[in-house]
């Protein structure tokens, strides 16, 4: 189970405020929020780059702030960036900072890097973005860690990878006993993956959940744009356009008037509506 | 792999991987400032050869150790490597790590400075004033430059992991460069007893309070860089 308790961070101007969240074994956690969010902060202090200014992070009961080396042996991070020795080949690179690991094998970096499509005596440097971030990947996978953090890798990915990539997450998980937040701005992967959503806007957090019970807290409600000011304090957010209005509401329970066409929200819609 | 796992974070072994690191450095962490270093010391290693090479030979095995530190202390950070910040290392043992580090930078050379004066010494006479200023030029410069030098000399200025000494840093590198040159260039010629206590003096003026004062910064220094955070990333 990892736990963070009411993190916070200051960052110059930046404040990642009172962020809280249980995630179990065996779960997917989506992370979204607009560019700016505090997404890939959070991700450093979960890492360990970076220490929260207050509030605690625990995996498996273990405190980071704590036990760094013991928690950070079973962490995976893919980071944006040149994480690793330019002039270095993939397999070097992979071996010189795999021994740091418990459960390390280089016959799984191997592997991983195969089934990747990377050529292990190619040195780092000369790697694309996206292959990069498929090396880190391998990587990450290769020391088996209990929590793979990924920061928007999927972007970077060709279609066909991206299959792939769904299919590694989804194995990974399926055992119960690891756990994945992968930060994201591509809405459809939280639809084909995540079970669970952390939604932060401005170091904030507006969301967090089982997807299926942060959906069915909202109703998305389309007509009449009087009919939806009736809705009053329930309305989230509204929009009016030529058509007709539509907006994000509180499912509270109350029946909507029959007139309004009302159905689950999408992530998307969700993340729309929320930003505003 | 648990065991290398333990291993790597213990003490021995962690001397192994900073003497491994000491070495990869040399073409790992290639920036052009540095290149610009190598190509002036060829320049000038080829300058003074061609012009004095029958005058020099024994000299040689003399100055090549303090361009060789020299070199070795412009080549190495402080700060580690990122992944370093990732792997599961506590922010203690990523200070070990850095103070190791800086053990290394300064054994390394004083070493093969012995072996090339051991050289020196087979092929004829070896003053011990030269010896003396080579090997106290070699201490002070790798001394420095181990504690201060990251990526660039400039970079002293946009790391908050200085501290208070980020806005002069620089001074006691640039000496280091100068200071080291110029000592390269009095080891190929014979060092008579005026000229050895006139420069070991100014050596002394200007070198001892640095070491002195980074003596006494170094604590702060490498518990801010072992905390990826005071980088300035």
């Amino acid at each position: 189970m990892l736990k963070l308790e009411t993190v916070s961070k200051k960052r110059n101007t930046f404040l990642l405020d009172n962020i809280s969240l249980e995630l179990p074994e065996g779960y997917i956690m989506g992370l979204i929020g607009e560019n700016g969010a505090g997404k890939t902060t959070l991700l450093q202090i979960i890492a360990g780059l970076l220490s929260a200014d207050k509030g605690g992070i625990r995996l498996d009961g273990i405190s980071l702030a704590e036990e760094e080396a013991a928690v950070k042996q079973e962490i995976g991070t893919v980071l944006h960036g040149d994480l690793f020795d330019v002039r270095d080949t993939l397999l070097r690179n992979g071996n010189r900072y795999g021994r740091f690991y418990r459960h390390y094998e280089e016959s799984g970096l191997k592997e991983h890097m195969q089934k990747f499509g990377l050529d292990s005596r190619k040195k780092y440097g000369r790697l694309s973005k996206g292959e990069k971030l498929k090396f880190a990947m391998a990587f990450a996978l290769s020391h088996k860690p209990k929590l793979l953090l990924l920061d928007e890798p999927a972007a970077n990915f060709d279609k066909e990878f991206r299959t792939l990539f769904m299919k590694v997450l989804r194995d990974y998980v399926a055992g119960g006993e690891n756990h994945v937040i992968l930060s994201t701005h591509l809405t459809s992967d939280i639809d084909m993956l995540a079970d669970y959503l952390l939604f932060i806007k401005g170091g904030r957090q507006l969301l967090y959940g089982d997807i299926e019970s942060v959906r069915g807290r909202y109703r998305m409600a389309a007509g009449e744009e009087y009919k939806l000011k009736l809705l009053k304090d329930r309305v989230i957010h509204m929009e009016s356009g030529e058509f007709g209005s539509r907006a994000l509401v509180y499912n509270s329970g109350k029946p909507f008037d029959a007139a309004l066409k009302v159905w689950e929200p999408s992530i998307e819609e969700l993340m729309y509506f929320m930003e505003k | 792999m648990e065991r290398k796992a333990r291993a790597a974070a213990s003490g021995c072994h962690m001397y192994r991987l900073v003497i491994k690191d000491y070495f990869l450095g040399f073409y790992r962490d290639i920036n052009p400032q540095r290149l610009g270093l190598l190509v002036a010391w060829a320049s000038i290693g080829v300058m003074f050869c061609w012009r004095f090479q029958t005058e020099m030979s024994q000299n040689w095995l003399f100055a090549i150790p303090v361009a060789f530190a020299v070199l070795s202390g412009a080549f190495h950070d402080v700060s580690l490597p990122f992944m370093m910040y990732l792997v599961p290392f506590s922010k203690e043992q990523r200070e070990a790590y850095i103070r190791k580090s800086l053990y290394v930078k300064v054994a390394i050379p004083i070493l093969f400075a012995g072996l090339c004066d051991s050289a020196a010494a087979f092929l004829g006479d070896v003053s011990v004033y030269g010896l003396v200023l080579q090997l106290v030029t070699i201490f002070c410069v790798t001394y420095i430059c181990g504690m201060l030098w990251d990526d660039t000399v400039h970079s002293t200025k946009e790391r908050p992991a200085y501290g208070n000494l980020k806005d002069f840093a620089e001074v006691p590198l640039v000496l280091c460069q100068i200071g080291g040159s110029a000592m390269f260039a009095t080891c190929l010629y014979p060092v008579s007893e005026v000229e050895f206590w006139v420069i070991f003096l100014i050596e002394m003026v200007i070198m001892l309070p640095l070491v002195w004062g980074m003596t006494k910064k170094w604590k702060t220094i490498r518990r801010n860089f072992a905390d990826y955070e005071k980088l300035g990333y």
